[in-house]
């Protein structure tokens, strides 16, 4: 396992380092990682493993804030980041709001997943795990096409401060991505499988669950004309749900780039929604500490489509007036690349009392969207317009699933569909930041 | 800032690391190996609103091995350049590459011995952090006023150093060099809402390169406009339409729904609709693709890929036929062919794998007037603000503004809109193409394969005239 001790120790030599070279305050945040990942594509595989890690420095000097980072906690990269952190906080002009950086707060938040058959296993098990699934899909006879890509990890931070922060703590994810493709004739249709997960994947049936996927989706139909009711399934809401993590930044609020700022207390979405920021459930990105070293809590956000509050790190907490939720992530990867912004470590809408059939059941028209959509990086998080194009859509009628469309693209505003919910499902499925149900929505532009 | 002898410091360090791993290596016995030493330095700057918003800085330093035994790759990487942690890197390519299927594989073609500086006027390495500033208030001033609530200037530059060698002694020494400049305004729409749109420019070019139409008033100048007709731009019809892609939208689709396509160890597998089909028509007579490594302007530079085999131009589609495909060494020893340079990483995290470099559609004989005059009455299809493909051929892309083409003229502007389709589909629908070959690139984004990301790479075209296309709008229309 990584040693968070050492990792705290060399953050908090970074941190005096830096002042010492003349900041203010600083603070360090240092990463470690052990990773295997099995990419097995057709007969070809390539497969990767390391132990690496970075350091990311913030540095206040004259209330400004500078930051940079390094990939290696190497001497002479350190002193490359203290030197350049310093050289973009003298660039800065002093800023309305002084820079600083977070106060130590007491305690310890729920600590995030970690599973040992992920932190324990030998990178060569990957490769033989996702040679099993890929067996699988290369077994069927009607297969044109299967990869496999499978990753684990065992991840660990450490957070030191000139204000006394000293944070650490661990967690384990795994990541499976499994393709195929099935031909009929001249006709090809794909099945993919992504999933994201804190404890090891139960990988079986992954294999035959992707044929299945790609068998179904043969002899798509046109799409009759005009907005569509859209039911969307665990793993495709997340293009609704993205734009939500987005307006519950109380930075982004404080900006003014955020469709709730001025609205706690108003109703932003359909009185189904009730959601909160939960790292206590251990999904998503949960850590007992954010990234900037304060403990993590689960925070209201929706109750019944009522706005009840923001996520906030140290500098928007100040500038509203209340106290840090948690929320400083540093979310690129690797997490040295950027400083933190505020974001959810588990955004979880509470499921509803329906399986996701049995809300198609009730379905008077309309499409039903599962799997995967495309299109995600281009949805408009500030304003909430999407444009998704969803390979593997049907058309509903009368409660039954009448038969797949072609390739079909739906476009709205995923805010304002929000705000159209006809129902939530019971069924979830973890994405990158939070742990989403299926939605049905009302209206949104349909065309094949 | 500039600190050289700082980064000559970490240069020689990794120079000594690259050696200290060759040596690893060759000690194990792996019937093949490379190693790979990187430095990579970044530098990003906001300017928002005319202040100084963003400064950041990042230093990457890694060294990686890759080990293929049997035909299977397995690939290690360390951040501490000790021996230590190499020798782990190097035991785990060893156990990675042996657990993996078995081909029977090696790698084809003779690496030769390539060093390659980008020619760069004012290369950031020289450069003061004002002389960045500059450019950025530049452009910011060019972009303020007359309707426009708000600008953000962006630069970003990412340039280093790259060593490879390999066991059957293929060398690079490459110093990769990319920048790029970008401009997004803001202007007030009709109703109180606001609108959004930028231009940029990019490419393995230094900060006086930065000039003509694509100085930082003249990328300004265009954002603000764009912006501007946004703000009073109506939804865009959702359907099937005629349409004209600009140059950007063409490199987007030569690249991300094209090349991939031509990425062999996607053939090899069976994922990509082009296996078997080398010369074959696919596309109509007006579709030339090509991939290189060294494209001139806008482009990336790549001299010589993560094996060590120097870059060359491959076509892929020749006036409609399948040509060419895009290999790495393992790959073109799988299919009996030459590698082609195309074996790319992002970073030391990653192995090579088949990625593309600088992708485009040819030129073909249509001026603009000609190319609304053949779509007459349809969509005018600019840039992408992003999407996705897949690998049977289907893809969407966010366009960064549209406009409706009415009697052969552009008019008014449509927002919210994308692309999507099948390319296969698409490239039969191509109906002509301009004579106004541009190639570009973004040092703010890039391309994404298997985790890898985001690759720099160029991607472009003249503008290409369809047919039949999908257009995907907020305006549900019935047909």
């Amino acid at each position: 396992m990584i040693d968070l001790d050492a990792l705290l120790a060399t953050a908090d030599r970074a941190a005096e380092r830096a002042r010492s070279a003349g900041a203010d305050e600083a603070e360090a945040h240092v990463w470690a990682s052990r990773e295997a990942e099995a990419n097995v594509v057709g007969r070809l595989a390539s497969s990767r493993a390391s132990t690496s890690g970075g350091l990311g420095l913030r540095v206040v000097v004259g209330a400004r804030m500078g930051h940079a980072g390094a990939w290696s906690t190497g001497g002479k990269a350190v002193g490359a980041a203290i030197a350049d952190a310093l050289d973009a906080a003298r660039a800065l002009p002093p800023p309305k709001v002084p820079a600083s950086l977070a106060d130590p707060t007491p305690g310890r938040g729920p600590a995030g997943a970690f599973d040992a058959a992920i932190a324990e296993a030998a990178p060569e098990q990957v490769v033989r795990e996702a040679r099993g699934v890929a067996a699988a899909i290369a077994a069927a006879p009607d297969a044109r096409f299967g990869s496999v890509l499978l990753q684990h990890a065992e991840a660990a931070f450490a957070v030191a401060s000139t204000r006394g922060v000293q944070a650490a703590d661990r967690g384990t994810f795994a990541r499976l991505f499994a393709e195929c493709r099935i031909a009929r004739g001249a006709e090809q249709r794909t099945g993919t499988d992504h999933r994201l997960a804190r404890r090891a994947l139960d990988l079986a049936g992954a294999g035959e669950g992707v044929l299945a996927q790609a068998r179904g989706l043969f002899g798509g139909e046109a799409l009759p004309p005009g907005p569509h009711d859209v039911v969307f399934d665990a793993a495709t809401s997340i293009a609704l749900f993205q734009p939500l993590a987005h307006a519950v930044s109380g930075a982004e609020a404080a900006e003014g780039r955020s469709a709730f700022a001025g609205k706690v207390g108003q109703r932003v979405a359909s009185p189904l929604l009730t959601v909160r920021d939960a790292p206590s459930a251990g999904g998503a990105r949960s850590a007992a500490f954010d990234d900037e070293g304060t403990p993590s809590r689960d925070t209201p956000l929706l109750e019944a489509g009522v706005l009840r509050g923001f996520l906030h790190d140290a500098r928007s907490a100040r500038r509203s007036g209340t106290s840090s939720t948690g929320s400083a992530l540093r979310t690129q990867e690797p997490k040295h690349r950027a400083p933190p912004l505020v974001a959810p470590m588990d955004l979880r809408p509470e499921p509803g009392p329906e399986a996701l059939d049995d809300l198609v059941a009730q379905v008077e028209r309309g499409v039903l969207v599962r799997h995967y959509v495309m299109g995600l990086a281009s949805i408009n998080n500030v304003t909430g317009d999407l444009s998704l194009a969803a390979p593997a859509a049907w058309w509903v009628e009368r409660g039954e699933v009448r038969h797949p469309l072609r390739p079909t693209t739906v476009a709205g505003n995923a805010l304002r569909a929000l705000g159209d919910v006809v129902a939530v499902a019971r069924e979830t499925s973890q994405a990158p930041f939070g742990t989403l149900p299926g939605v049905w929505v009302r209206g949104l532009a349909c065309a094949t | 800032m500039p600190r050289a002898a700082d980064d000559e410091a970490l240069a020689d360090d990794l120079a000594a690391a690259l050696d200290r791993a060759a040596e690893l290596a060759r000690a194990s016995g792996a019937p093949h190996w490379e190693v790979r030493a990187e430095l990579l330095r970044e530098r990003a700057l906001v300017l928002d609103n005319g202040q100084v918003r963003d400064v950041r800085a990042n230093t990457g330093l890694g060294v990686g091995v890759r080990v293929v035994d049997g035909g299977s790759s397995g690939y290690g990487y360390a951040t501490d350049l000790g021996g230590e942690a190499l020798r782990q890197a190097l035991d785990q390519a060893l156990a990675l590459a042996r657990a993996g299927p078995r081909p029977g594989l090696m790698p084809a073609g003779k690496p030769a011995r390539t060093r390659d500086r980008a020619p760069a006027e004012g290369h950031p390495r020289d450069a003061a952090l004002d002389d960045r500033l500059d450019l950025l208030r530049r452009a910011h001033g060019a972009a303020a006023g007359d309707g426009i609530h708000h600008v953000r200037c962006q630069w970003g530059e990412a340039w280093g150093r790259r060593l490879v060698r390999t066991s059957d002694g293929g060398e690079a020494d490459l110093e990769p060099l990319m920048t790029g400049l970008m401009v997004v305004a803001v202007a007030r729409a009709e109703g109180g809402g606001l609108a959004s749109n930028l231009d940029h420019a990019g490419g393995a070019r230094g900060l006086r390169d930065y000039r003509g139409d694509e100085a930082p008033e003249a990328l300004a100048a265009n954002a603000a406009r764009h912006a501007r007709e946004q703000a009073r731009a109506a939804k865009a019809p959702a359907g099937r339409t005629r349409a004209l892609v600009d140059p950007v939208l063409a490199g987007v689709l030569a690249h991300e729904s094209f090349g991939h396509l031509a990425e062999h160890d996607l053939v090899d597998a069976g994922w990509s609709v082009l296996q078997g089909r080398e010369g074959e028509r696919l596309a109509s007579e007006a579709v030339t693709i090509t991939d290189g490594g060294v494209a001139g302007p806008g482009g990336v530079r790549v001299a010589a890929d993560e094996e060590a085999t120097p870059s060359r131009p491959v076509t892929l589609v020749d006036r409609g036929v399948l040509r060419g495909f895009l290999h790495s060494r393992l790959t073109a020893a799988a299919a009996g062919a030459e590698p082609t340079g195309n074996a790319r990483a992002v970073d030391h995290r990653f192995p090579p794998v088949c990625r593309m470099r600088n992708t485009w559609f040819g030129a073909g004989d249509l001026s603009l007037d000609e190319a609304l005059e053949e779509v007459r009455d349809g969509v005018y299809a600019c840039g992408s603000t992003g999407g996705e493909s897949r690998s049977d051929g289907g893809f969407l892309f966010a366009l960064t503004r549209a406009y409706r083409i009415e009697r052969g003229e552009v008019g008014a502007p449509l927002k919210e809109a994308s692309i999507t389709g099948n390319i296969l589909e698409t490239l039969r629908h191509v109906r002509g193409a301009g004579r106004d070959v541009k190639l570009t690139s973004a040092v703010t984004g890039g391309c994404a394969k298997w985790g890898q990301w985001p690759l720099f790479v160029g991607y472009g075209g003249p503008h290409l005239v369809l047919d039949d296309a999908l257009l995907g709008g907020q305006e549900a229309r019935p047909r």
